[in-house]
């Protein structure tokens, strides 16, 4: 099982059993989970288009949370691209793919870091679930053109 | 509120800096207790959040990007953010 994938079923089982025996730190690192099992998703598929094998980890080492969360919400503002004749079902997808990890990389940020606020069992869980979800939804363009364009940005500083 | 479907019990908003500090704006929506199902929850807030971006285009309109948190009606939320 990919390392991604590994984490997205890690986050789901922190949230398993009774929701009344889940912790703060149960609902919290649930979150984190979902969102670094995006992060690591977006990165291996980037660097499986690098031909050398013994460069893809020094590869990944370069994304940065961000300039992917800059790029991912760059992506969803009509305002930056039209993309023109673009397929508008694998257009959407790919939307939808981005605007879950920006929302999850922000959620991660205050699961991780703002001790004041309190998760629900229903925030985790729709946390997970919208990672689980953009996994699904990856997969099914993961090989067209605007996704492949997608990925290769993740590294790139956007221009004003 | 109605174009957000019947599984939207009530939204509550609140514009605020993000986590990187840049311009947003936070939706908490409590979803009915009937639409919160495991399998199901990613598909359902996905499309109530797209509903959000498509037709009040925060980013566009005001320069804000959306951030949303779900909660189901039978969740406890006492903070005043939440009501």
């Amino acid at each position: 099982m990919a390392y991604h994938d590994e984490l997205l079923a890690q986050a789901e089982k922190l949230l398993q059993g009774d929701e009344k025996d889940l912790t703060q730190a149960d609902l919290r690192r649930a979150v984190s989970t979902a969102y670094y099992a995006m992060f690591h998703l977006l990165i291996d598929e980037t660097t499986l288009n690098w031909n050398r094998d013994s460069s893809r980890h020094t590869l990944g080492r370069m994304f940065e949370h961000g300039l992917m969360r800059r790029v991912s919400q760059r992506l969803v503002d009509t305002r930056a691209f039209a993309f023109p004749g673009a397929d508008p079902v694998v257009l959407q997808k790919l939307k939808d793919v981005a605007k879950a990890f920006v929302n999850l990389q922000d959620s991660r940020h205050l699961a991780d870091y703002h001790n004041g606020v309190i998760w629900n069992h229903i925030e985790s869980l729709d946390e997970v679930s919208a990672a689980k979800d953009a996994f699904a939804i990856w997969a099914t363009i993961r090989h067209e053109d605007i996704a492949q364009d997608y990925l290769v940005s993740l590294l790139i500083k956007p221009r004003d | 509120m109605q174009s957000l479907g019947p599984e939207v019990v009530r939204v509550r908003y609140q514009v605020t800096p993000d986590t990187l500090g840049d311009p947003a704006i936070y939706f908490r929506v409590v979803l009915a207790d009937w639409a919160v199902d495991r399998e199901t929850l990613g598909e359902v807030t996905r499309k109530i959040r797209n509903v959000f971006f498509d037709q009040l285009k925060p980013i566009e309109n005001w320069g804000l990007y959306p951030y949303f948190r779900f909660r189901s009606s039978a969740e406890h939320s006492p903070e005043p953010e939440w009501n």
